[in-house]
């Protein structure tokens, strides 16, 4: 008996002995079974602005999480040791809902977040984790390439309560040639839908004469579904296939960003040390309201909060958030506290 | 006195208040600081896993003594380690990685004309597996490149039972045995964990912060390393004391080389005591520190397996300088007087173990290659 995946739009046509594309998943008994449920190979503590998210509970400390495998194959991969080789090569660790959230609890975590490779291809572990973690008031993030099936957009709405969807670029044609997919529309279908369905961040990264281009189009698509959305873009430094380019130009990267200031209220943009660009800034009045530091990485690490619940002191603006200020030694919060929505 | 940290990031620079992380306006305009601005954007770093890294810090190493006209530099020749730990054995050759390295920072020191103290930090062997903690009740931290050392934090009776009938675990040490065993300063003693685990030769532990990256080899935690030196020495500690002493009368470079075992090293080295008590150094803060300061394990800031989180708050001090809240003490670079500088490709530990008035080195966080930071003190 075969069958067909019903996670990504791949949908492979899946055997007992026939694994999909990402390698993660097979037939049994007529289902679709992870080949490695409950296995994680990243397991750590860090800034969820790190990750990023910058306007999630931000200050707060996260339970990082990642499996192995991928449904996309990026020329450029930052995370090819993991997400670019045969699963089966990569040290797992098993860990069930219940110990991975007495884990979270033991370092002190406010959340679990989902990064390193793509959630899609441990999907139902995934979904019991976030089942489970909902149930004891742990919220729950992930890092996503957007390339999924509505169901399980879907569900991740229902499972996670902030996402960050990686949008590479506005056009098919990087898609097929540096991603190896055969179309963007499934990516830019899933944004449309979460913007309405849970908080969105968005993460663009720029490989210079590659999908520069596409920053007025990228920003233009996600002011068209909400102007509040944050965008992270980020400077690719890139690797495994494409280690050899250059990394891109970051004056003319924030002279294209400058000229997108009108469109969204909230544009970062890291991947360097001493980014100038990851303070949250009241898109009224100007005043800091997150103060930031990159050290290295697409995130950055947050310094000083002077936010006035989820308003700005200074104008009273409202300012796009999901929960609070979360100091870094608080630990667990309560789901859907203060959420601006 | 105060630091000014100068990024590079390939084609951007920045300069920070080195211990708040933010920027400076208006950018210092001293002379030390733009020569420390045109050498970052002259030597761009090759990265972790390039040979070409070795080279990287010997030019900028004499870059630095003609800029600065130092009595002390401290080198750090790293890429050796993360070529055998990260790389596939098939995709380098090691004899040729060693003799390179060796030949570099024996041709420093000739050409500088500096008085050489070579240390080697020990040679690796291959990971022959990983001791899994993470299904342990207690929380598991193990952190660095190869985990030798986990802390352990709250384990359950039934957590202890299995890892003292595990063959791969060595020991098992309570907290109280430490402290009731070594002369722990303050900060070590707070930070230790409930229990410390050793790992038996050639096994890494695998817990909460565990590199997701696939090592090939690990440390050898060898007892004795080997070092070139002037004048006799026995142990690792007492390299400070004798690079002081060497001082009063010439210019020294003290020069690191990881990965780096008695068999690679020239017939006329020495080999001096690596360990303390049951703990053996590995290429590491702990064995920078035991180098640069002359101080062992126990009178450091920090334990193996400590909960380094706990702490990384928003008031976390000195942001380039990983889990450190204070610059360590009594290290040679920091000595009153002296003018020192520092080049190095081990990141973060270049500048912690140097304490140099002016320090070069990568940006590289887990391979990553972001850049090069200059550190120079403000006049």
């Amino acid at each position: 008996m075969s069958i067909f995946c019903e996670y990504c739009e791949w949908h492979c046509h899946l055997g007992k002995e026939q694994e999909g594309y990402c390698k993660m998943y097979r037939e049994e008994q007529g289902k679709v079974v992870e080949i490695y449920p409950f296995a994680w190979n990243s397991f750590g503590v860090t800034h969820i602005e790190s990750l990023p998210f910058f306007h999630a509970y931000p200050g707060s400390r996260s339970l990082l999480l990642g499996s192995a495998g991928c449904n996309f194959d990026c020329q450029y991969c930052s995370n090819a040791h993991v997400a670019r080789v045969n699963p089966k090569s990569v040290n797992l660790w098993h860990l069930q809902p219940e110990k991975l959230l007495t884990k979270a609890r033991q370092s002190g975590c406010h959340n679990i977040v989902f990064a390193i490779n793509e959630p899609t291809v441990s999907w139902p572990s995934l979904r019991a984790l976030g089942e489970t973690a909902r149930e004891q008031g742990i919220e729950m993030g992930c890092m996503s390439n957007g390339y999924f099936t509505p169901r399980v957009a879907n569900e991740m709405a229902e499972t996670f309560s902030f996402i960050n969807i990686s949008l590479k670029a506005m056009n098919r044609d990087f898609y097929q040639r540096y991603i190896r997919v055969t179309d963007i529309a499934p990516v830019l279908r899933n944004i449309a839908y979460l913007a309405e369905h849970t908080h969105l961040e968005i993460t663009t990264p720029i490989i210079q004469g590659l999908n520069d281009g596409d920053i007025p189009s990228a920003a233009s698509f996600i002011a068209s579904q909400d102007p509040e959305i944050p965008w992270h873009v980020f400077r690719l430094l890139p690797e495994y296939q494409m280690k050899d380019m250059l990394a891109p130009s970051i004056e003319a990267i924030e002279y294209a960003l400058q000229e997108q200031e009108n469109k969204l209220a909230y544009i970062y943009f890291g991947n360097f040390v001493g980014s100038e660009w990851v303070n949250t800034v009241c898109p009224d009045c100007g005043k800091v309201l997150v103060e930031r530091i990159n050290l290295g990485g697409c995130g950055a690490k947050s310094l000083a909060c002077h936010l006035q619940g989820d308003c700005c002191p200074s104008c009273g603006r409202r300012l796009r958030l999901l929960g609070e200020w979360t100091s870094w030694n608080k630990g667990g919060a309560q789901i859907g506290k203060n959420s601006s929505y | 006195m105060e630091k000014i940290a100068v990024i590079d990031v390939g084609e951007w620079q920045t300069s920070l208040d080195f211990r708040t992380g933010k920027k400076l306006d208006p950018i210092p305009v001293e002379p030390g600081v733009q020569a420390l601005q045109k050498l970052l954007r002259s030597y761009p770093y090759p990265g972790d896993l390039s040979p070409d890294s070795l080279a990287w810090v010997s030019n900028l190493g004499l870059e630095l003594i003609h800029l600065f006209e130092p009595r002390f530099i401290f080198l750090s020749y790293a890429t050796p380690f993360f070529l055998s730990t990260f790389a596939l054995s098939e995709s380098y050759n090691w004899k040729e990685v060693a003799h390179e390295c060796i030949e570099q920072a024996c041709n420093f020191a000739r050409v500088a004309g500096f008085t050489p103290v070579i240390v080697g930090t020990g040679s690796t062997r291959p990971l022959e597996g990983e001791i899994d903690l993470t299904y342990l009740d207690g929380l598991a931290i193990g952190t660095g490149m190869g985990v030798s050392y986990a802390g352990l934090y709250n384990p359950s009776v039934a957590d202890l039972k299995m890892l003292a009938g595990d063959s791969r675990v060595k020991k098992i040490i309570p907290q109280v045995t430490i402290q009731a065993e070594w002369p722990c300063q303050p900060d070590f003693a707070r930070r230790l964990p409930d229990y410390l685990l050793v790992a038996q030769p050639g096994f890494q532990f695998r817990g909460m912060g565990t590199m997701s990256r696939k090592i090939y080899r690990i440390s050898s935690h060898d007892p004795f390393i080997p070092v070139l030196s002037p004048r006799p020495l026995d142990d690792i500690t007492g390299i400070a004391p004798l690079v002081r002493e060497l001082l009063k009368t010439e210019r020294v470079a003290l020069i690191i080389l990881e990965g780096i075992g008695s068999e690679d090293f020239p017939t006329e080295q020495q080999l001096i005591n690596n360990q303390y008590s049951w703990y053996t150094y590995s290429p590491g803060d702990a064995q920078y520190l035991a180098i640069t300061s002359g101080i062992h394990l126990p009178g450091q800031q920090y334990p193996p397996g400590n909960r380094c989180y706990d702490e990384d708050g928003a008031e976390k001090p000195y942001p380039f300088s990983g889990i450190y809240h204070s610059m360590p003490e009594k290290v040679i670079g920091s000595d009153p007087g002296l003018q020192s500088v520092a080049v190095g490709s081990r990141s973060i530990l270049t500048h912690l173990a140097s304490g140099a008035r002016v320090c070069v080195e990568c940006f590289a966080r887990t391979l990553y290659n972001y850049g090069i930071m200059g550190i120079i003190e403000e006049r």
